[in-house]
């Protein structure tokens, strides 16, 4: 133990806000989702996050999931989209899960996706820029200045 | 006779480019089936409307050994393409998968049948049937303990800290095809809500 008095430490709370400013600053959200577990539950999560902070936020209006995880343990991981429906998490227009294991399924759907070429039209839209408030380093040299959407200036306010 | 680490340690995963497999025309004829294939391919075409909404950002939900698998290529493609927003991941995926291999290690095919005592004495991890060179994921775990000390002690977010692991491989140079290096270049967060819960962890109560 090197800096028992004085050390960084891992804020998860502060991860879901930034996750949650995130689904904030956009009128919709997709998920893909690739197994299940704490990633599956979290990003969903957002849907209800947004909702207790007092703002109206869409559920996740497209949803894909591809597991070999079973429904009938209750678990999270297996869990269908339509039961995450019944949470308030989940649109069930256009949801769908696939029951296989990733390395069989991800290169088809992801190839799918790439040669078909939609995303050429698209932009990323850089959430980390909105997201580094501050610079994490030491001694940094410039701060880096914040890009607030009007969303988020309103997340940031609560 | 016990094989050596060498041995065992020698054939590389690699991982699959879906730039050089055009699989429209087959997803398409699996739409046409029933069972998993339908599945597959309605989700590939939501997929593929998901990106073709303007208003929907996408968040990718990674759980699993999948960038040891040989999926490494395919997410830093979604990413280097514009065709996924934020990440959440289990810490390794993120830590002892990609970063581990962004330092130029890597992940090896293994046999299922092989020997797990003799494995551990030669400090070979196993997942499934591929080996990790356990030597080399402490080389990891040492080097998240070094970007900890690099920080201002105080919290952060899972997500602060992944930007700093990409801003460390941006200076150290000479790094390819790394999905936390491309997500610090194209500005896409990675949360990963359990981060202690993996290699960083390591790192982490040596730092603390």
């Amino acid at each position: 133990m090197n800096n028992p008095d004085a050390h960084m430490s891992m804020d998860s709370a502060k991860d879901f806000l930034e996750l949650t400013k995130c689904k904030l600053a956009t009128k919709q959200s997709g998920l893909f989702m690739i197994g299940g577990g704490v990633p599956k539950n979290f990003a969903q999560d957002t849907v209800v996050a947004g909702d207790y902070l007092g703002f109206d936020v869409g559920m996740h209006k497209y949803a894909i999931q591809v597991t070999v995880a079973d429904d009938r343990d209750g678990a999270l991981s297996g869990s269908t989209l339509k039961e995450a429906n019944s949470w308030g998490k989940v649109d069930l227009a256009a949801e769908q899960m696939v029951f296989s294991e990733a390395t069989m399924a991800v290169p088809l759907i992801a190839g799918y996706v790439y040669h078909k070429g939609n995303w050429k039209n698209r932009r990323g839209r850089e959430f980390a820029k909105m997201l580094d408030e501050k610079p994490a380093r030491k001694q940094a040299a410039e701060p880096i200045e914040p890009r607030l959407t009007p969303a988020i200036a309103t997340a940031d306010a609560v | 006779m016990e094989p050596k680490k060498s041995d065992l340690l020698r054939d590389t995963i690699e991982h699959i480019d879906i730039k050089q497999h055009n699989v429209v025309p087959l997803v398409e004829a699996m739409s046409k089936m029933a069972f998993s294939s339908r599945d597959l391919g309605r989700a590939a075409h939501i997929f593929d409307d998901m990106l073709q909404d303007k208003d929907c950002a996408v968040i990718m939900c990674l759980a699993g050994s999948l960038i040891s698998a040989g999926l490494k290529q395919v997410l830093v493609d979604l990413v280097q393409n514009n065709m996924v927003d934020a990440i959440v991941s289990t810490g390794a995926i993120i830590v002892d998968q990609d970063f581990f291999e962004a330092l130029g290690f890597k992940h090896y095919k293994g046999e299922i049948t092989m020997s797990d005592d003799t494995l551990r004495k030669l400090a070979i991890d196993r997942i499934y049937d591929t080996y990790i060179d356990e030597d080399e994921l402490r080389i990891c775990d040492a080097t998240t303990g070094e970007i900890a000390d690099s920080l201002e002690p105080r919290p952060y977010s899972s997500r602060e800290f992944i930007r700093e692991m990409g801003r460390y491989l941006q200076e150290r140079g000479g790094v390819k095809n790394s999905l936390v290096l491309t997500c610090f270049e194209k500005n896409v967060p990675i949360f990963v809500p359990a981060f202690s819960d993996c290699s960083a962890g390591f790192g982490l109560i040596a730092h603390q």
